[in-house]
């Protein structure tokens, strides 16, 4: 069952506190209709002096706000274990935050959940170049440090994607847009990071700019992120292993966990410059390989739409489950092209995978 | 006299680059949950009717990406309020 997150919060002009009238509306409504939820309080508390013009609320204001709504949501059967997120803050360098945690917050959050982007997308921003930059990706490191000094666990990150405004036009959406996603998920999960939440599954295709990124598109179809979601989704278990190398290259990014639902591990990452890369794991040499490549649709054109799968056409039939993925069964060292998002699967028997 | 001194130069062209690659599985660094990956829909989509979200469309994808997180949020949220109104899509029925 997917469990629902949801941001919610009213402010009046009379005062700083919150007003949980029409917050508990909504909670009569849900439990009365059996819907299993989570909850946040509020998004982004940084911006709230410009969003609602003036107030200041500190992190102790907000920390008795959360206060109130553990109390109100241990008032219902359904909810009284339901996962509370704050702060939802748009990263990690908002005052609120150690205000918050300092002032008790840490009482009342399950998880400390905060936002991340690369950069500003919005009204055209971001090139190519930006998705394709080692130096952009390795960015998200010192944001996680920062992360880690609130001394808070767990740690999601309850909104997160390439670029924020929406994404980049035309890139955070296609092939490319991988590069932004896959290191992420990456370095997140070996940095801290309990729970990713990409921004966004859809909502392409309105006259609000939220729409750039979504992972299905404005017909409700897949977008080259869906599948890298789905191939990631089907083959990168829960345990996370560390990766070296014998020589260091800020452009090749990998990561390496459990493989899921099966015995082996798989290696996963991506390759962003124009060579081709060879990689060769001694320790795993005489173990059956399998290959999942991802490379964009159209050849050459990084901003493609598309994506392809082991130089195949992704297709999805409307109406019918998603197929099961089939991968290429081949042996170390492995080639990769140039510019290519990839997992290999490493020791166990891989003719099927659910 | 002079002596010819032939020197070959082997060109090794760098069209490919080679990585010994280790992965120590002996001591894992961690778990994350098996929710990791998981999405939003930006309350903002409530503005435009949700952009013609159409659930029993979607949810084959969607249940694709299972077990995983729906969150339902954004800069819009702080001003959203909950009317149960049996007219209007305001209700959300997950299938998983």
């Amino acid at each position: 069952m997917l469990r629902n997150g949801t941001g919610w919060t009213e402010a009046t002009i009379h005062s700083s506190r919150w007003n949980s009238t029409n917050a508990k509306t909504l909670f009569d409504y849900a439990s009365s209709k059996g819907y299993e939820m989570d909850w946040e309080l509020g998004n982004e508390p940084i911006g709230f002096t410009g969003v609602f013009k003036g107030l200041n609320l500190t992190g102790a204001q907000i920390a008795q706000d959360y206060a109130d709504l553990k109390a109100l949501l241990q008032t219902y059967d359904l909810y009284k274990n339901s996962l509370i997120l704050g702060l939802s803050e748009s990263g990690v360098l908002s005052p609120v935050e150690p205000e918050f945690l300092n002032a008790g917050g840490t009482k009342y959050i399950s998880a400390l959940s905060t936002h991340h982007y690369y950069f500003d997308g919005g009204r055209g921003k971001g090139t190519l170049q930006d998705f394709l930059n080692a130096t952009i990706l390795d960015s998200f490191i010192l944001y996680m440090h920062r992360f880690q000094n609130f001394n808070f666990t767990p740690m999601w990150l309850g909104e997160t994607s390439s670029a924020s405004g929406g994404g980049a036009v035309n890139i955070s959406d296609r092939y490319a847009g991988g590069f932004l996603y896959l290191d992420k998920l990456g370095l997140a999960a070996l940095m801290g990071v309990d729970v990713f939440a990409r921004q966004a599954i859809c909502g392409a295709g309105g006259p609000y700019p939220f729409g750039n990124y979504t992972v299905l598109n404005k017909e409700l179809r897949p977008n080259p992120d869906y599948w890298l979601s789905f191939v990631y989704k089907k083959l990168v278990g829960t345990t996370v292993y560390n990766v070296t190398t014998d020589k260091d290259d800020r452009n090749l990014r990998l990561y390496a966990s459990s493989a899921r639902n099966q015995n082996g591990l798989v290696l996963y990452g991506q390759w962003i410059t124009n060579d081709s890369l060879v990689l060769d794991v001694p320790q795993l040499s005489n173990k059956q390989v399998t290959l999942y490549l991802l490379k964009e649709g159209e050849p050459g054109n990084l901003e493609s739409a598309t994506s392809r799968l082991n130089d195949q056409q992704i297709l999805w039939d409307t109406h019918l489950p998603v197929a099961n993925l089939r991968g290429n069964h081949t042996s170390l060292p492995i080639t990769l092209p140039p510019y290519s998002q990839f997992f290999i699967v490493l020791g166990s028997d891989q003719s099927k995978s659910k | 006299m002079l002596r010819f001194v032939i020197i070959i130069f082997l060109f090794e062209f760098a069209l490919s680059a080679n990585y010994k690659v280790y992965v120590n599985t002996s001591s894992p660094v961690r778990t994350v949950s098996d929710k990791f990956l998981s999405v939003t829909l930006d309350t903002g989509s409530s503005k435009t009717n949700f952009s013609g979200l159409n659930f029993s469309f979607i949810t084959p994808l969607a249940k694709a990406l299972s077990p995983a997180y729906l969150r339902f949020g954004g800069s819009d949220a702080d001003n959203l309020i909950f009317q149960e109104n049996l007219t209007l899509s305001n209700e959300f029925e997950f299938y998983g």
